[in-house]
């Protein structure tokens, strides 16, 4: 027994002062990583106020996908957004870099992941904090400008009354230089997430391919992809009214989501809002849901293809995904607990059950 | 002074400030250890080293600190729950509970290498190794801070989110698990 317990002392201790010694010389990556925080730190400082949006409203913003369709023009024709979103060219947002379009003819690129594009009161437009030189603008209401987040991007806009657009990946808005005294009218494609800076004398319209939402100062989330059947709008905070093609009215309440399926509402749901909106912040909150559909959500985020067999898309998963990883960590990740398996090829993911 | 000779405190408080000498002080003071307590949780460079890198640039982003007295044991805990939200994915047809555990504390060459030409030591440090892979997760993590870490018991507290009394406690009945284990395998 004796000569037990000093062995039982004699290892612990060696291992234990080896264990010590060895936790202090895993220096390796440690340069790396500490340029990656710096940059980090660079970048975040330019998205300062998008953080102090979360912090007011985590709501999501309304995504309003705006889908001309030829009946729903002549419906609008007098709407000088309307006309210029029909005259557009049909965006490649499989393109790499985010655009925004100043002028049909006259775009910037972006080069970063994210952009941050704000505009002032008057119209002056800075891209990334840099001010971007005024062509020839005498009425910037009547000004259209536009912007175009391919997939695995993202866009933080601020437009001339102040209201901000948080855009998701494969998404774009259509909206005037400056906003007019009688409505402010913006149009959207794909998911975005807008806090409107409340002004009851001039109402805030998103308008969809197949619903319009109309907004007096709130926080809410659009979702409505094109090539999606079904759309979600859900209220944060406020109160929004929303119609579709088939004259259909409702007014949602904060945390309530209604879905809308072709082009038509569907039922009120009550929900967390808060969930819906954490992608805002680099979050993606998962209801239960089949893995067909978070691969779907995924594939969009990070613009990379992922082809997922019918076997692999039953299986349900539910949870919180850090958006701010790389997609392989991410797979590795989701495979240590489902039983998926998945290789990679030319640059596209594959997913089978084990 | 200069920022090698500042306590983790003071530096602390700079980094409040946005003293960016300060933060980068303390970067490098706690990257080793804190990868290797990633490392030890059986994740990957990669996982760890990112995991590494949100928690510092949430550090100095963050509006909302406070001075705090165990910087130290303030990272290990914000590291540890960085890397289990990371974990946290629950599949409905496969149950899983948070799943962070250290049960790979050193691998068998080191031990070799450790007692060489020792053998009965070799079997001994074996036989720990297992005995501590059957521990709890609580378990695992005390005896690793408080013996591999060397934390104080004020830190432990903070680390581990109980009040230092449950601390020792924890750590006390851990050890007897141990030798207990190896206690019933030595008489195989």
């Amino acid at each position: 027994m004796e000569k037990d317990y000093k062995q039982f002392q004699k290892v612990t201790e060696r291992l234990t002062t080896y264990l010590r010694i060895r936790e202090n010389v895993q220096r390796r990556g440690e340069d790396e990583v500490w340029k990656r925080i710096e940059e980090n730190i660079e970048g975040k400082k330019r998205f300062l106020f998008r953080r102090r949006l979360s912090i007011i409203s985590t709501a999501a913003a309304v995504l309003l996908l705006l889908f001309l369709s030829v009946e729903y023009l002549w419906l609008r024709d007098s709407d000088p957004l309307d006309a210029y979103v029909a005259l557009l060219d049909e965006p490649t947002l499989d393109s790499s870099q985010i655009q925004v379009y100043l002028s049909p003819e006259e775009k910037v690129m972006v080069e970063e992941n994210t952009a941050s594009v704000s505009y002032s009161p008057k119209g002056n437009v800075s891209i990334n904090q840099m001010e971007q030189s005024d062509t020839l603008s005498k009425n910037k209401e009547q000004e259209f400008n536009q912007i175009v987040v391919p997939k695995g991007k993202y866009t933080h806009l601020t437009l001339s009354d102040g209201s901000t657009v948080h855009i998701n990946s494969g998404s774009r808005v259509v909206y005037p230089r400056v906003f007019s005294s009688e409505s402010r009218e913006i149009y959207v494609e794909g998911e975005v997430c807008l806090d409107v800076t409340k002004n009851e004398n001039v109402p805030f319209i998103v308008k969809t391919a197949s619903f319009d939402v109309k907004v007096l100062g709130t926080i809410f989330n659009v979702n409505a992809y094109k090539g999606d059947s079904d759309h979600e709008v859900v209220l944060i905070e406020g109160s929004v009214r929303l119609s579709d093609q088939h004259k259909n009215r409702i007014e949602l309440r904060p945390d309530q989501l209604v879905a809308v399926n072709q082009g038509k509402i569907g039922e009120i749901k009550k929900v967390d809002a808060s969930d819906y909106i954490a992608w805002t912040n680099g979050l993606l909150v998962l209801q239960s849901e089949p893995l067909s559909k978070v691969f779907k959500k995924l594939e969009r985020f990070y613009g990379i293809s992922i082809h997922v067999s019918p076997d692999a898309g039953l299986l349900k998963m539910k949870g919180k995904i850090d958006l701010k990883q790389s997609l392989d960590d991410l797979i590795v990740l989701i495979s240590s607990s489902a039983p998926i398996r998945w290789n990679k090829t030319d640059g596209e993911y594959y997913i089978d059950v084990k | 002074m200069r920022y090698t000779e500042m306590s983790d405190a003071q530096l602390w408080i700079l980094i409040i400030e946005k003293d960016k000498a300060a933060f980068e002080q303390l970067y490098r003071r706690y990257y080793s250890p804190l990868l290797a307590y990633a490392l030890s949780f059986r994740f990957d460079d990669e996982m760890s080293k990112d995991c590494i890198q949100d928690l510092f640039v949430k550090l100095f982003t963050s509006d909302s600190l406070t001075p705090i007295e165990y910087v130290k044991a303030y990272l290990y805990r914000a590291l540890r729950n960085l890397l289990i939200d990371r974990s946290n994915m629950v599949m409905e047809s496969v149950s899983l509970e948070e799943n962070l555990t250290i049960d790979f504390l050193i691998e068998d060459i080191e031990l070799v290498r450790l007692f060489e030409k020792e053998d009965d030591y070799l079997e001994k440090s074996r036989l720990l190794v297992k005995a501590y892979a059957q521990l709890s997760d609580n378990q695992k993590n005390a005896v690793y801070l408080y013996y591999i870490k060397e934390f104080s018991w004020d830190e432990m507290s903070v680390s581990l989110d109980i009040n230092t009394h449950s601390c020792m406690n924890l750590v006390a009945r851990s050890v007897a698990k141990l030798r207990k284990i190896m206690g019933t395998e030595n008489k195989k």
